[in-house]
């Protein structure tokens, strides 16, 4: 191994991380100054210390509510994999597939996922199923598109060298389009694992009986604006939390993938 | 003179038996936008076992399409192939090639790039393991084993594809411009050392290149190609000793020969000298 280890940080790169933090911490700061001097209500705008006392008051509502829209998010993203990903190796193996769905697919796009959710309540109910199917309508394209780029972009000479070895498609498949795929695959990932929250949440937000957008709205009700925005801050906590996971699954690869080593060397630590 | 051109005629090259590659009467279209593209015209040649034949050519030539239908990776439009006196109709796995980019998988250590060949063709890995790792060290990357391709420089990563070719022990090599993406001084040192690899292991090679000095010290015989439609201007035999070594390129016999290939290639039009002088 050449160069440092990519979780090892270097002291300009810790300054850095600090650098984050500090910016952070002056924000709120001005933001409860600001609150507190200009005399701003409380239910429009919250001082930071005022969301803070919300969440502590609120600790177990909040995590019961978090950990329903966390299920919500893992099951839609989870089916946007178990469905994405063989659907990519079609389109990249059939050309049929190719032709014919994934135009289709590629459209399918212009329609908002989001104005789904009331024809999904209306079918299905108060249920967690509309809100996991929100989560995994809204997540499943970016898994699809970066599945089919990273099999597909195999050199054509790499394929040719495979032939002439005598190489079935099943050993092209293993042993060079799914590890070369993977760095990409990866990528779109993270974007769809940051699209399934907000699919979660907007499927409660539709209608519901818990979860962190039926919490939400329960809270704009009362003009508890400091709860409104603890499940903010929940609800981005998650996201960081999971962006990064998938992050780490990146680094884990990275051991035997150089690839994705590389891919996210470029792009920071986990990439972005 | 008189070998030269029985080597050249068609008709004496088909009918030679030991040929490890016979081409006959090979031409190839290519359908594409631009209309109908003729790459190769009618090429027949043969190629005897343990020779060291060479393919000089302008870009464009087709000597990489000619390379690709030897291979079996590319239908010919006309003509026929035979390797090893079996025609050709797909892919022929009796074979190593090379290319210009050393194709190593980036996830896979220079070993298990090499053993690739192996596990593919349903080999011994165990048995072969020995094998790759002494193959390794005669090209001087014995240390660099468990290293990654992007460890390497260029030069090292081509070094292991001309191994990874060499692994399962195959009769003939096919080297598709294998050098052309290294600077010159690498690329000098990586001829000398592969042409004695390839004599040791008593390989027949084809081997691709644009460069007429490269062609000339490597090889046997330089089959010299025409610009598109690529076809068969002239095959030269290389008049030098089968030992190889720098200070051939000194010799008047070298200049002899290069300068004879630089003569046909001006007469084609290839080479031009700057107007007015």
């Amino acid at each position: 191994m050449s160069g440092p280890h990519p979780l090892a940080f270097s002291a300009v790169e810790a300054l850095d991380r600090f650098a984050v933090v500090i910016t952070l911490a002056v924000v709120l700061l001005v933001w409860e100054l600001a609150v507190d001097l200009a005399g701003i209500p409380r239910y429009v705008l919250p001082a930071p210390s005022d969301i803070w006392a919300s969440m502590v008051a609120h600790a177990g509502s909040l995590l019961g509510h978090s950990w329903v829209t966390l299920l919500e998010t893992l099951a839609g993203f989870g089916v946007s994999l178990a469905i994405g990903i063989p659907l990519a190796v079609l389109i990249v193996y059939s050309r049929i597939f190719d032709r014919i769905l994934y135009p289709i697919l590629v459209a399918s796009q212009a329609v908002p996922k989001v104005a789904l959710a009331p024809i999904l309540l209306v079918a299905l109910g108060y249920s967690v199923l509309p809100k996991i199917i929100v989560a995994f309508l809204i997540a499943f394209f970016p898994v699809v598109v970066n599945t089919v780029t990273g099999l597909a972009s195999v050199d054509r000479d790499t394929l040719n060298l495979m032939r002439s070895m005598g190489a079935s498609k099943m050993d092209v498949f293993l042993k060079v389009r799914f590890p070369h795929a993977v760095p990409s695959m990866i990528a779109g990932f993270k974007v769809a694992i940051a699209l399934a929250v907000v699919g979660a949440v907007v499927g409660e937000f539709v209608g519901s009986r818990s979860g962190l957008g039926y919490y939400m709205l329960l809270a704009t009700g009362n003009f508890d604006t400091p709860l409104v925005f603890a499940c903010v801050v929940c609800l981005t906590v998650m996201g960081i939390v999971l962006f990064y996971t998938v992050g780490l699954l990146e680094l884990a690869l990275a051991r035997w993938n150089r690839a994705a080593l590389r891919a996210s060397e470029t792009a920071g630590a986990f990439g972005s | 003179m008189t070998e030269v051109l029985r080597l050249t005629d068609p008709a004496g090259a088909a009918e030679r038996s030991d040929a490890a590659v016979s081409v006959r009467g090979v031409s190839k279209h290519f359908r594409s936008r631009q209309g109908d593209v003729h790459a190769v015209d009618d090429v027949s040649l043969a190629i005897g076992r343990g020779e060291f034949v060479s393919i000089v050519g302008p870009s464009g030539c087709g000597k990489s399409t000619l390379l690709n239908m030897i291979a079996g990776l590319l239908p010919t439009t006309e003509g026929a192939i035979e390797v090893a006196g079996r025609p050709v109709t797909g892919p022929v796995h009796e074979l190593g090639i090379v290319f210009q980019q050393h194709l190593l998988l980036a996830w896979r250590t220079i070993l298990n790039n090499v053993l690739l060949q192996i596990e593919v063709r349903r080999l011994d890995r165990a048995r072969y393991t020995e094998r790759a790792k002494n193959l390794l060290g005669r090209v001087g990357l014995a240390e660099f084993a468990d290293r990654f391709p992007d460890e390497l420089s260029g030069g090292m990563n081509q070094r292991a594809a001309i191994v990874r070719a060499l692994i399962h022990d195959p009769e003939l090599l096919l080297m598709d411009e294998p050098f052309g993406a290294l600077d010159a001084i690498t690329r000098d040192q990586m001829g000398l050392d592969f042409h004695a690899l390839s004599r040791q292991e008593g390989k027949t090679v084809l081997f691709i290149t644009h460069s007429i000095s490269e062609a000339v010290f490597l090889s046997n015989r330089v089959v010299v190609m025409s610009p598109r439609p690529g076809r068969i201007e002239e095959i030269v035999l290389v008049e030098l000793p089968r030992e190889r070594h720098f200070a051939i390129r000194d010799e008047p016999e070298f200049a002899r020969h290069t300068r004879h290939i630089r003569r046909l290639f001006e007469r084609m039009g290839v080479l031009k000298e700057r107007h007015g002088a």
